[in-house]
C-alpha cells in the first residue's frame, strides 16, 4: 500500500493550517497549525470528540467553510497547488471532480423532488459534458459498484433506505473518479450492520480505484479498523499520529490512551480465548 | 425470585398506515413482545431502527394502548388505570430519557425550572424550603455542581443535559426508567460517565431500566440481561453474557459481527467474508419470519428459531 512508501509524493498536504471563527469575545482558534499529509491510495483517519475541529478541517480543505469561520494561516497544497490560493472558478472545477465530499447527514443531500437518475447526470453533465444516454450509462454502472439494481435509477430519494441513500451519495461521489473523498462520519446515523456494510464496499472500492480518503469519526474502534493512519485531535490540535496499528497498540499520548479505556469492548473476551 | 415491576406479556401493536385518499393498510410492529422488569436492574433492548423498540417504550408510557396483550404494572394492567390521579401516579413511576439532549429541554428556561415543574406537578414537595433541598438533594445524586440550577440548556455539555433529564425522573419517584438511546448522541468519552451513573442509580436506588439501543458494545456494559429485536419480535433472550459469548440466532450474529473491533482490520474482513452485504440481506430474510417456536439454550438463554419448519 502507498501508505508504506513514504518517498512517493503525499497527495494533499495541510501545512499549518490555522481556522478562527469570529466571536462577539474575540476569535476563537478551532484549528491550531494543524499539518498532515495524505498518500496517495491511503486512507487516513482524524478522530476526535465534537467540537475538537475535526469538521472545521473537513470543510476548509473544500473551502467549503462559511463565516464567521475564516482561515487565518497556513497552506493546503494539493497536486502542487494551493487550494486557498485558488479562484473561485478553479476551485469549482477541482471539487466533486478531484475531491468528493460524504457528510453525516449526507442521505438528506439528496434532492427529494428529483430521480436519482437525473442527479447523477446533473453533476456527470457539469463537470464531464456528457448527454442523458452517456449519463445513465455510468450512472447504472456506478450503482452496480455500491450494489443497488439499475432497475432503481429512476426512483426517488424517499423510496430508499437510509443506509442505500448514503451508499447513492457514495456512488455519485465516485462518479467522476476523485482522488480524493472526505467522509465526514458518514456512517454515524447507520445502524451497525448497515455501517459495515458500507465501510467494507468503500474499503473494496478503494482497493479497485486507489482513491485516497479522509476519514472523520469519533469511534476509534471503528477508525482503527479501517484506516491505515490516524491522526488524534483535542482542542484544534493534533495530539499524536501514527499508523493505525500503533495508536492501537501502542498509544503514546495520555489522550489516546484515555480514549481507548472510555470503550466498552465486546469482543475482548473473545480475543482472550483466542490468544 | 422477586416480583417485576413490570410485565410485558405478548404484546402486539399494529398502526394504520395510509388513509384519506389513499388505501389504508395494516402494519404489524410489535409481533406478540414479552419480557420483565426488575428493580434495580437493567434490560437491554437491543436492535436496528424501526424494528419496535421504541414502539415497546410508548405502549409502556401510555403513549398509546396495546393492540393484542397486555402491559403488568405491579400486577395490574395498565389498559386499568384511567382515573386522572392514578394516571398522574403511573406516570410518575415509570418514567423516560430519550436520545436528544438538546432536544428534551427547553431552551427558554433554566434547570431549576425544568426540576422544580414535575416535583411540584406530582406534589413532592410540601414547602419552598423543602423544594430547596430537594433540588439540591437530586443534584448530588446526578454529580453536577449546584450552580447548574441557574443555568440554562445551552451552556450544558450534551452529557449535563442527559444528567439533567435522569434528575427530572428521580424528582418524580421514578421506579423504572426507560432510556431511549441515551447515549447515542453523547461523545464516546462522555458516554461512560452517563452510563456509569445510571449504573450507580440501579444500585443505590434501586431503580429498574430499560435501555433502549442500537449498540451492543454499551448494553454489554450495562445490562444484565438483553432482549435482541428483529421485526417486531425478540430474536433472542437471556443474559448478557450468555448472549454475547455464544449467541444462537444468525440476527444476534450478524448484530455482534457488526460491532467494531479495533484489532481486526478491514484488510482482513474483507478477504474472510468477500460476501457481507448478500450474507446480511439473506439473514435479514430469515429473520423477519415470525416464529412462535423458542428453545433455551442454556440457562436464562433462550432464543427463537429461525429455520422454516416445513
Amino acid at each position: 500500500m502507498a501508505s508504506q512508501t513514504p518517498n512517493t509524493s503525499p497527495l494533499i498536504e495541510v501545512k499549518d493550517l490555522c481556522v478562527d471563527y469570529i466571536t462577539d469575545d474575540g476569535d476563537f482558534n478551532a484549528v491550531k497549525l494543524v499539518s498532515f499529509a495524505i498518500q496517495p491510495g491511503e486512507i487516513f483517519g482524524l478522530a476526535g470528540e465534537s467540537g475538537c475541529g475535526k469538521s472545521t478541517i473537513a470543510f476548509a480543505i473544500n473551502r467549503l467553510h462559511k463565516p464567521p469561520a475564516f482561515i487565518s494561516g497556513g497552506q493546503i497544497l494539493f497536486g502542487g497547488r494551493d487550494l486557498l490560493n485558488l479562484s473561485d472558478a478553479q476551485l469549482n472545477t477541482l471539487r466533486w471532480s478531484e475531491i468528493a465530499m460524504v457528510f453525516q447527514s449526507a442521505m438528506n443531500s439528496l434532492n427529494p423532488v428529483l430521480t436519482i437518475e437525473e442527479q447523477f447526470a446533473d453533476v456527470l453533465r457539469h463537470h464531464q459534458g456528457m448527454s442523458n444516454e452517456q449519463a445513465k450509462d455510468r450512472a447504472e454502472k456506478l450503482l452496480d459498484l455500491v450494489n443497488i439494481p439499475r432497475e432503481r435509477l429512476t426512483e426517488y430519494p424517499h423510496q430508499f433506505s437510509g443506509g442505500m441513500r448514503q451508499r447513492l451519495v457514495i456512488a455519485i461521489a465516485l462518479s467522476l473518479n476523485p482522488k480524493l473523498i472526505i467522509m465526514d462520519e458518514p456512517t454515524t446515523a447507520l445502524d451497525v450492520v448497515v455501517q459495515r456494510e458500507i465501510l467494507q464496499q468503500i474499503y473494496q472500492l478503494r482497493e479497485e480505484f486507489g482513491f485516497s480518503v479522509l476519514f472523520i469519526t469519533h469511534d476509534l474502534a471503528l477508525m482503527s479498523q479501517l484506516c491505515d493512519r490516524i491522526a488524534i485531535m483535542r482542542y484544534g490540535e493534533i495530539v499524536e499520529v501514527n499508523q493505525a496499528k500503533e495508536i492501537r497498540n501502542n498509544p503514546q499520548h495520555p489522550y489516546t490512551q484515555k480514549l481507548w479505556s472510555s470503550f466498552p469492548n465486546i469482543h475482548e473476551s473473545k480475543h482472550a480465548i483466542a490468544s | 425470585m422477586t416480583k417485576p415491576i413490570i410485565q410485558v406479556k405478548n404484546v402486539v401493536k399494529d398502526f394504520t398506515v395510509g388513509g384519506g385518499f389513499g388505501k389504508e393498510e395494516i402494519f404489524r410492529a410489535l409481533q406478540g413482545v414479552s419480557f420483565d422488569l426488575y428493580a434495580g436492574k437493567t434490560l437491554a433492548l437491543v436492535g436496528e431502527s424501526g424494528c419496535g423498540k421504541s414502539t415497546c417504550a410508548r405502549l409502556m408510557t401510555k403513549v398509546y394502548p396495546a393492540t393484542e396483550g397486555e402491559i403488568l404494572f405491579h400486577g395490574t394492567n395498565i389498559n386499568d388505570i384511567t382515573k386522572r390521579k392514578d394516571v398522574l401516579d403511573y406516570r410518575s413511576k415509570v418514567q423516560m430519557v430519550f436520545q436528544d439532549p438538546f432536544g428534551s429541554l427547553n431552551p427558554t428556561h433554566t434547570i431549576e425550572h425544568h426540576l422544580t415543574r414535575p416535583l411540584k406537578i406530582h406534589k413532592r414537595v410540601a414547602n419552598p424550603a423543602a423544594l430547596k433541598a430537594r433540588l439540591e438533594e437530586l443534584l448530588s445524586l446526578v454529580e453536577l455542581p449546584i450552580e447548574t440550577l441557574a443555568k440554562y440548556p445551552h451552556e450544558l455539555s450534551g452529557g449535563q443535559r442527559q444528567r439533567v433529564n435522569l434528575a427530572r425522573a428521580l424528582a418524580v419517584g421514578a421506579e423504572v426508567i426507560l432510556a431511549d438511546e441515551p447515549t447515542s448522541m453523547l461523545d464516546v468519552s462522555i458516554r461512560l460517565g452517563v452510563l456509569n451513573l445510571m449504573q450507580r442509580m440501579k444500585k443505590e436506588l434501586g431503580i429498574g431500566f430499560l435501555y433502549i439501543t442500537h449498540d451492543l458494545a454499551t448494553a454489554h456494559y450495562i445490562a444484565e440481561e438483553t432482549a435482541v429485536m428483529y421485526k417486531g419480535q425478540i430474536v433472542e433472550w437471556g443474559s448478557t453474557q450468555s448472549i454475547l459469548t455464544n449467541p444462537q440466532h444468525p440476527y444476534t450474529k450478524l448484530l455482534i459481527s457488526a460491532v467494531p473491533d479495533p484489532d481486526l482490520p478491514f484488510g482482513e474482513l474483507v478477504q474472510n467474508e468477500p460476501n457481507y452485504s448478500i450474507d446480511a440481506d439473506a439473514i435479514r430474510l430469515k429473520s423477519s419470519v415470525v416464529q412462535d417456536e423458542y428453545q433455551e439454550v442454556s440457562d436464562n438463554h433462550f432464543v427463537k428459531q429461525w429455520d422454516n419448519v416445513a
